[in-house]
């Protein structure tokens, strides 16, 4: 009787924000799948039509188009921002004088919002008079007129996106470089390690799990995007830069699919779950100790 | 000897202009905008760009007469990012407090929500929420937006709270429960000023998340609620033409608080990684 009492007492304290979560967010999307398996449109009766929303979209040309899109986009994304990430964190790492300096002015557009970020690259990338266009010509190039075609419509969305979240891995790698003690580097150099092999085989196992995390959830953000594509482009032109989130919101709020939006929104959770699904339950495990 | 030695200060120059390289790709845009901001729209428009032009306020002046939408917007942000903030911090907080002081099994299952709920993509509720509120009649409410961005913000705020509690060692609470404290009080009483710079850090990252939140407020507000990252995206398209002057001056008004606010907060940011809090 007493220990009830006691986890009863504990659980007050939690409860607050579990009320939140569920009536905020557990709730909606309870009542998304619902919507998911039926014809929902504001105004209009709702049937049920089981799993017709699922099989329309998977057998839908632009679902597929928009899944490809979001891949070619978070690739891109992730590449250069692991390599952005990881060529700052090292250089940081040697630690140059007035290093705060340099990593304050680093990590300035993590603290940009996307609209913002939008924006200003909108401004240097506009193709008549844009100061990336500029440099370009000077260079004897010719100028790039980004949203002309398929596949370079989608460099500048990429560029907002790296540009603003590389920070976030740069921290990641930073802090997980941090904890190496410095003996290690110099065991690895005594023993006669090249900078190279020191990286690939010493460095690098060390700090993997820490940067896997990271990792893990930047693809979580890529995958569910929606702001700073859909202020840049709004997924055109055309529908050359349409990810899964413009889809989904295109969908229920520009054709009031609200049913078919809703089971957009379910394969989105779903593609999330998967990928965030090991790192749920590492963290669940580390939790409580 | 010195061939080698002067082959590594060469490797180290080499490296400091790489870095340079990478924060001139990282703050330049931004300090384009603010000087772009004190140029007038003649010297913004002419071609090939100019760095320097002469300096004016006139396009703060406009935005300040002018432009009654988007100073309403900015105030609009400020009450939904303290509204969302104050809430946050008084709901995560004594969730904090248990996850760190207690073990009891009990505690899993609401742990094991917090983290999943993180994953939760939020566009997908934006569909579900709409017709709902749109009943309620809470479109359009400062109260919708805070709520809507406190829940998205507990469960970071929580576990970086957990782990900035775990670093405060418990014995300092044990005596004070000695002398009569209950656990509560003395952990408000002891823990909680001892926390005080952690806890700084955390009302900031929640509420730089806030403040440039797009989506929600994008979808639940049309005028009375509209925040200033909603308005920004239509200043652009004035009258005359794109006037980018007015554009350039409220991006400064927006990202400048954020800025400092990141700059202050820069250590506990490594911190905060290296002991897996904001992961």
């Amino acid at each position: 009787m007493k220990t009830n009492r006691k986890t009863l007492r504990l659980l007050t304290y939690v409860f607050p924000a579990l009320a939140v979560l569920v009536f905020v967010i557990l709730i909606p999307s309870v009542v998304a799948l619902f919507y998911g398996f039926t014809d929902y449109s504001p105004g209009r009766e709702v049937s049920f039509i089981g799993l017709d929303n699922y099989i329309s979209l998977l057998t839908n040309s632009r679902f597929w188009m928009a899944v490809l899109n979001n891949v070619y986009y978070l690739v891109g994304c992730l590449v250069a921002e692991l390599f952005l990430g990881f060529s700052c964190a090292l250089l940081l790492n040697k630690r140059f004088r007035f290093q705060p300096l340099w990593f304050c002015l680093l990590l300035a557009p993590y603290a940009v919002s996307p609209v913002v970020a939008v924006q200003i690259w909108k401004y240097l990338l506009d193709p008549t008079y844009g100061w990336i266009n500029y440099g370009l010509t000077k260079l004897g190039f010719e100028p790039v007129i980004w949203f002309s075609t398929k596949l370079t419509s989608m460099i500048p969305v990429c560029l907002v996106s790296v540009w603003k979240e590389f920070p976030f891995l740069m921290i990641t790698i930073y802090a997980a470089l941090t904890t190496v003690p410095t003996e290690v580097e110099e065991a690895a150099k005594i023993d006669g390690a090249r900078s190279f092999n020191y990286f690939f085989r010493v460095l690098l196992p060390i700090i993997s799990p820490a940067v896997l995390v990271g990792l893990v959830f930047r693809i979580i953000f890529l995958i569910r995007s929606f702001e700073i594509v859909w202020v840049f482009t709004g997924g055109g032109p055309g529908t050359s830069t349409e990810i899964l989130a413009i889809n989904m919101y295109k969908e229920s709020f520009l054709y009031y699919n609200f049913g078919r939006g809703s089971a957009l929104g379910w394969i989105l959770l779903g593609i999330t779950f998967a990928a965030s699904y090991k790192l749920i339950k590492n963290a669940n495990k580390s939790l409580l100790q | 000897m010195y061939k080698y030695r002067l082959l590594k200060k060469l490797n180290r120059t080499l490296c400091f202009v790489l870095l340079l390289f990478f924060v001139f790709f990282a703050i330049f845009p931004v300090f384009l905008v603010f000087i772009n901001s004190f140029k007038s729209s003649l010297d913004l428009n002419t071609y090939p760009p100019r760095i320097l032009a002469d300096f004016t306020l006139d396009n703060y002046k406009h935005l300040a007469e002018d432009n009654p939408r988007f100073m309403a917007s900015l105030k609009n942000s400020v009450i939904i990012t303290g509204g969302a903030l104050i809430l946050t911090l008084l709901i995560a907080f004594p969730a904090a407090f248990v996850f760190s002081r207690h073990k009891s099994r009990y505690l899993k299952f609401p742990a094991l929500f917090l983290m999943i709920v993180r994953m939760f993509p939020p566009i997908v509720i934006t569909i579900p929420l709409y017709p709902i509120l749109r009943s309620l009649g809470m479109i359009d409410k400062h109260f919708t937006l805070i709520i809507i961005n406190t829940a998205f913000s507990i469960s970071l705020a929580v576990f970086m709270m957990k782990a900035f509690i775990d670093d405060i060692p418990v014995e300092l609470e044990e005596a004070a429960m000695l002398e009569g404290c209950t656990k509560w009080k003395s952990f408000v009483k002891i823990t909680l000023p001892l926390a005080g710079a952690g806890i700084t850090a955390i009302a900031i990252f929640v509420a730089i998340g806030v403040w440039n939140e797009y989506t929600f407020a994008y979808i639940f507000s049309m005028r009375r609620a509209i925040t200033a990252p909603v308005v920004i995206t239509t200043i652009e398209s004035d009258v005359m033409g794109i006037n980018y002057g007015a554009l350039f001056a409220s991006c400064v008004l927006h990202l400048l608080p954020m800025l400092i606010l990141i700059i202050v907060i820069h250590k506990y940011l490594v911190k905060g990684m290296a002991t897996g809090a904001i992961k």
